[in-house]
């Protein structure tokens, strides 16, 4: 080994313990981030064969900024002027509302005063981690309910760092410095008010031009945007700001650009990966070990974090005239606590402030609450159907829900992959002749002037067929040119069960895809040869 | 975090400027890692990259090891891939023992010289339409067996000072991994093609826990963990797994490759004077050694012809990244110096810098007038009117079938030796040559053919043939771009575009078999 052995050790014991436990619990259907914390607690505090270290800290927070980029990718200007509002009143009252009864009950189990407000505060905030997760897992961060969550989360996140601030500053020693906190709080305030302006310009002059310029190379563009990223998150470090604002304001700053969706589905891997090792390593850290009544005061929380939470959420809802599905749908999203309650508390108690048991109690309820919610956000349709069933929804008075649209939901199309000459030809003629056509390339440019509708990205990727509609498509063609590309759409095709027409490349190509039953083979140097005869006859070069 | 954003940013400017004056990343990559360094870049943080780059790159190395994309070609590529192996290898350690190395550092030399860049050599293949057809094979093929030799001298390198059962034991370690990775390599697709697979999310955990598993393994061994990354790599070769562990990883590739060439870069002192002296001395080496050798085999062995063998020989004119895994390796291992590491990079940084500019057609057609076996070439006079077929390929027998049908006399001019042969045989007149070759082009009567053929994929070929015939003699030529086309028709020529002929058969096809619009989709015969 080059470095610290145990790294490498750690990272893949870790790696191989999520991919079974993700398989495993794909079997009984549990979400992943549960089989992930499930993995972690496998590996830690039940068989101690990986210890709680810092070696990994790059890794997992690296994926809590891939995360919150990922997610800024998606919210263009438009989508943020719809939320901002309803973001930031839902928030604020939740906020309110939430830590003053959390306060309340914290004092009733017997604590004393700055332990509750530390408590109340780790209680009010949900898990921006683990909701985008969720979302993304299901490819709902753009939905109604996805975005008020997150609009949610940030002002939550802005309330973090507003509390660390003050943390910290109480740190000085037994007299709060009042100045000092006031400085850093106004730091971090015209922080984010600078980093904010700072986006909105680049992305409207900065940005632009250059990624207009590398539009050919995918590569470039995705490591431009990745060190775009992490120069902002620094940006936002120097204001005391944290990664997940900086991440987050430096996606919505390439949200802008056209090639964000390609974008989202080249960073997805890259932050699965990471966000793997996050929730491992979080599953690794708790202390399970803790006596029966801290237990019993874990499981009250827990219970008012996920009932409380949801009712408050509910209301609220109800105030901004949210619909039912909507509502509750949102409301189901934040129950659980953040990974930040955990370094609330560690904060607290490294600031010298009297926080007793506060730290393991809130691993507790985190691990409860985490696991609980990414469950129950498995039956939420049969939640919301029972709630509407049973009238609980009436005392809301939540107009009722207002089921999506459809959407563009194609069928009976055809894909074509590879917007060469041939590929172009085709989508026109098919497209001509009354057919729904859908082109893709991964070059941008190579898509323009097309009478049909078009997808970019890597047609290797599942996501991007999944994206074209290949389960109800009528056929798929590659006119690629690459044979192992189209050998694994033909097989991709064959497992869909749809029927493919693919570019034979060579005769080692074709019997690939006579292997994989293609219902179709293109040969264009075999088809040349016919036009040439055809040609040279009407010349009268050669006789029939 | 600072030092990945440092990285990063260091690697967004290479990925610019290798873009902009296309150039390899990777030298790149070195240099620009390199100057961020100077920024202050905490070590441990760059180890963590190093160590995760390094396991990374090397099993996607071995993902896209699949045998059989060579198949039928594996006598000439040993023979190539072996001995260009241990000419350099030797040459570098001699060289390396002149300007005053010692033994262990010279044998990391030449080891370092005697492989060349996967990264950088299939990026130029894939550049040029039609090098697939001729050399791009052999070189993809002689590129796998320097993979597989430097990645056993990775695992017998550091075990040298332990004495020769350390070696033996190494090499049963060896064993053991690769028969391991190959059965898996041919169980793993069955498994594939009959289970459903999971999501993409669980599909990349599931990839990687196998490079993790056989990492894992190698450690057991005691044997370097990229090996196991190796052989891990190549345990999912085989098709369909490729294919879904290459769209489950995705970008990781890009992002590790971005990030670890930029740390290593960051580890890497300045050179001084000697350092860049001697740098350049053994650049010398490879940049001069391996064409001569590549060529020489290439022509032989491989039969190719003289200015593919000559482009063959350029495009593997460089040293790897496994050069600079294998020093740095050797420097953890407290076995060579830091100076031996700056040498190979550099090295590693100037010959892959320069293989964009020496690749090229025009250095091949230079190189070939300086080539001393080149056949003389004597003007056939007995051709006149007949046909001229630049071009034989895998389809050429549909070609001059009408055409002898019709009575006319065909000159074949092909590179390939077992075509010639065999239309020999078939009483063709044949001349073993490049299309674009204004003597072969001469030799085969283009001068006095009624009208020619072309089917060679390069458009700036066909322009050129067309120009070199000049006007009054039909030239028809197939090709699958639109815009190639255009060019061909500008210069006088008459394309024939084969993508428009496939869009005629298709939609014909298609008609029959797919024409129920309002009708469920079925399956199509």
């Amino acid at each position: 080994m080059l470095t610290d052995p145990a790294f490498l050790e750690n990272l893949g014991l870790i790696i191989i313990a999520a991919a079974l436990f993700s398989l495993f619990g794909r079997r009984v259907r549990i979400p992943s981030i549960v089989a992930f914390l499930l993995a972690g607690l496998a590996l830690g505090p039940v068989t101690g064969i990986v210890d709680e270290s810092d070696s990994l800290k790059m890794l997992t927070e690296s994926g809590i900024v891939l995360l919150l980029f990922l997610v800024g990718l998606e919210l263009t200007v438009d989508r943020i002027r719809e939320v901002g509002k309803v973001a930031i009143i839902a928030g604020t009252i939740q906020i309110l509302v939430t830590s003053a009864l959390g306060f309340a009950i914290s004092t009733g189990l017997g604590f004393e005063l700055l332990p509750a407000a530390i408590l109340a505060a780790a209680l009010t905030i949900s898990s921006t981690v683990v909701v985008v997760t969720m979302l993304v897992e299901r490819e709902e961060s753009s939905s109604g309910h996805g975005q008020a969550a997150i609009g949610i989360l940030l002002v939550q996140d802005i309330f973090v760092i507003l509390l660390l601030t003050i943390l910290t500053g109480l740190s000085g020693g037994e007299t709060a410095d009042a100045g000092a906190i006031s400085i850093g709080l106004a730091k971090a305030f015209g922080g984010m008010l600078a980093l904010m302006g700072l986006m909105l310009v680049s992305s409207r002059y900065l940005l632009p031009r250059p990624f207009a310029w590398a539009d050919g190379s995918r590569e470039t563009i995705f490591i431009w945007s990745l060190s775009w990223c992490f120069v902002v998150v620094m940006a936002g470090h120097f204001f005391h700001l944290s990664h997940e604002i900086g991440a987050f304001l430096a996606g919505v700053s390439l949200a802008q650009l056209s090639h964000s969706h390609d974008l989202q589905r080249r960073v997805r891997p890259l932050m699965n990966f990471f966000v793997a090792v996050f929730f491992v390593t979080l599953g690794i850290g708790m202390q399970i070990d803790v006596p029966a009544p801290v237990w019993g005061k874990a499981i009250i929380l827990t219970l008012f974090v996920i009932a409380g939470k949801f009712i408050i959420i509910l209301l609220i809802a109800a105030q901004l005239r949210f619909d039912a599905k909507r509502a509750v749908f949102t409301a189901l999203l934040l129950t659980q606590i953040s990974e930040f309650s955990f370094i609330l508390a560690s904060v607290a108690s490294e600031s010298g402030l009297p926080v007793g048991d506060t730290g393991a109690l809130l691993g507790l309820v985190g691990m409860m609450t985490i696991t609980l919610s990414s469950l129950i956000i498995g039956f939420r349709e049969s939640i919301l159907s029972f709630l509407v069933k049973r009238g609980f929804l009436r005392r809301f008075h939540l107009p009722p829900g207002s089921d999506d649209k459809p959407g563009k939901e194609r069928s009976g199309h055809v894909i074509i992959i590879g917007m060469n000459t041939l590929g172009r030809e085709l989508a026109r003629r098919l497209t001509e002749r009354g057919e729904t056509v859908v082109a893709t390339d991964t070059d941008l440019f190579k898509l323009r002037d097309l009478p049909c509708e078009t997808v970019q990205g890597d047609a290797e990727s599942p996501a991007v067929l999944r994206e074209a509609g290949l389960e109800k498509a009528k056929l798929l063609v590659s006119t690629m040119h690459i044979e192992s590309t189209n050998d694994l759409l033909a097989f991709r095709c064959r497992v869909a069960g749809i029927p493919a027409a693919i570019h034979a490349v060579n005769l080692r190509e074709v019997t690939n895809l006579l292997d994989m039953e293609v219902a179709y083979m293109m040969s264009p140097k075999v088809d040349g040869i016919h036009l040439q005869n055809a040609e040279l006859l009407r010349r009268g070069m050669i006789r029939k | 975090m600072t030092g990945l954003a440092l990285l990063l940013l260091s690697s967004a400017v290479a990925f610019a400027l290798a873009q902009r004056f296309r150039l390899p990343a990777i030298p790149l990559l070195i240099v620009l890692g390199f100057g961020v360094s100077r920024f202050g870049i905490d070590r441990s943080a760059l180890n963590q990259v190093l160590d995760i780059g390094l396991a990374f790159l090397v099993f996607a190395a071995g993902i896209e090891l699949n045998p059989s994309r060579f198949t039928g070609r594996v006598r000439a590529v040993l023979w190539i891939g072996i001995v260009q192996f241990f000419v350099a290898g030797i040459l570098g350690f001699l060289l390396a023992r002149i300007i005053g190395f010692e033994v262990t550092a010279s044998l990391y030399i030449g080891a370092g010289l005697s492989t060349s860049s996967t990264l950088v050599a299939v990026r130029q293949i894939y550049r040029s339409p039609g090098a697939l057809r001729t050399y791009g094979r052999l070189v993809l093929g002689v590129l796998l067996v320097q993979d597989i030799a430097i990645i056993i001298l990775i695992v017998l390198l550091p075990r040298i000072p332990g004495g020769i059962t350390d070696l033996i034991t190494g090499f049963i370690a060896l064993a053991i991994m690769a028969g391991t990775a190959i059965v898996c390599q041919r169980f793993l697709p069955r498994i594939v093609r009959k289970s459903r697979l999971p999501d993409e999310e669980t599909m990349l955990l599931c990839t990687l826990s196998i490079l993790f598993l056989f990492s894992g393994f190698s450690h057991w061994m005691e044997i370097s963990f990229i090996a196991g990354g190796f052989a891990a790599g190549f345990a999912i070769s085989g098709f369909p797994v490729s294919g879904e562990a290459r769209s489950a990883l995705g970008s990781l590739n890009t992002f590790f490759v971005a990030v670890f060439f930029s740390a290593l870069g960051a580890q890497v002192d300045l050179p001084d004077m000697t350092v860049l002296v001697k740098g350049l001395a053994l650049s010398g080496i490879v940049i001069l050694a391996t064409p001569v050798v590549v060529t020489i085999l290439a022509e032989w062995k491989g039969h190719l012809s003289s200015r593919s063998a000559i482009t063959a020989g350029l495009l593997l004119a460089q040293t790897s990244e496994f050069s600079v895994i294998l020093a740095v390796y050797g420097e953890r291992l407290g076995q060579i110096g830091h100076e031996t590491v700056s040498v190979i990079a550099l090295v590693a940084i100037i010959s892959m810098t320069l293989t964009p500019f020496l690749a090229t057609d025009a250095v091949a057609r230079f190189l070939l007038h300086l080539h001393p076996l080149r056949r003389l070439m004597k003007t056939d006079s007995l051709l006149n009117d007949h046909v001229v077929i630049l071009g034989y390929g895998s389809a050429g027998r549909w070609v001059i079938r009408p055409l002898v049908a019709s009575g006319l006399h065909v000159a074949v001019v092909d590179q390939d030796p077992a075509i010639i042969t065999l239309l020999r045989k078939q009483g063709h007149t044949c001349i073993r040559g490049d299309a674009s070759d204004e003597k072969v082009l001469l030799r085969a009567g283009a001068d006095k053919a009624r009208f020619i053929v072309v089917s060679l994929p390069q458009v700036d070929e066909v322009v050129k043939i067309i120009e070199n015939v000049g006007p009054g003699i039909p030239v028809f030529s197939r090709i699958f771009e639109e815009a190639a086309a255009e060019k061909i028709e500008a210069s006088g020529g008459i394309p024939i575009l084969n993508s428009t002929a496939a869009a005629d058969r298709f939609m014909e096809w298609f008609e029959h078999n797919l024409n129920r619009k309002a009708e469920e989709p079925g399956p199509a015969a």
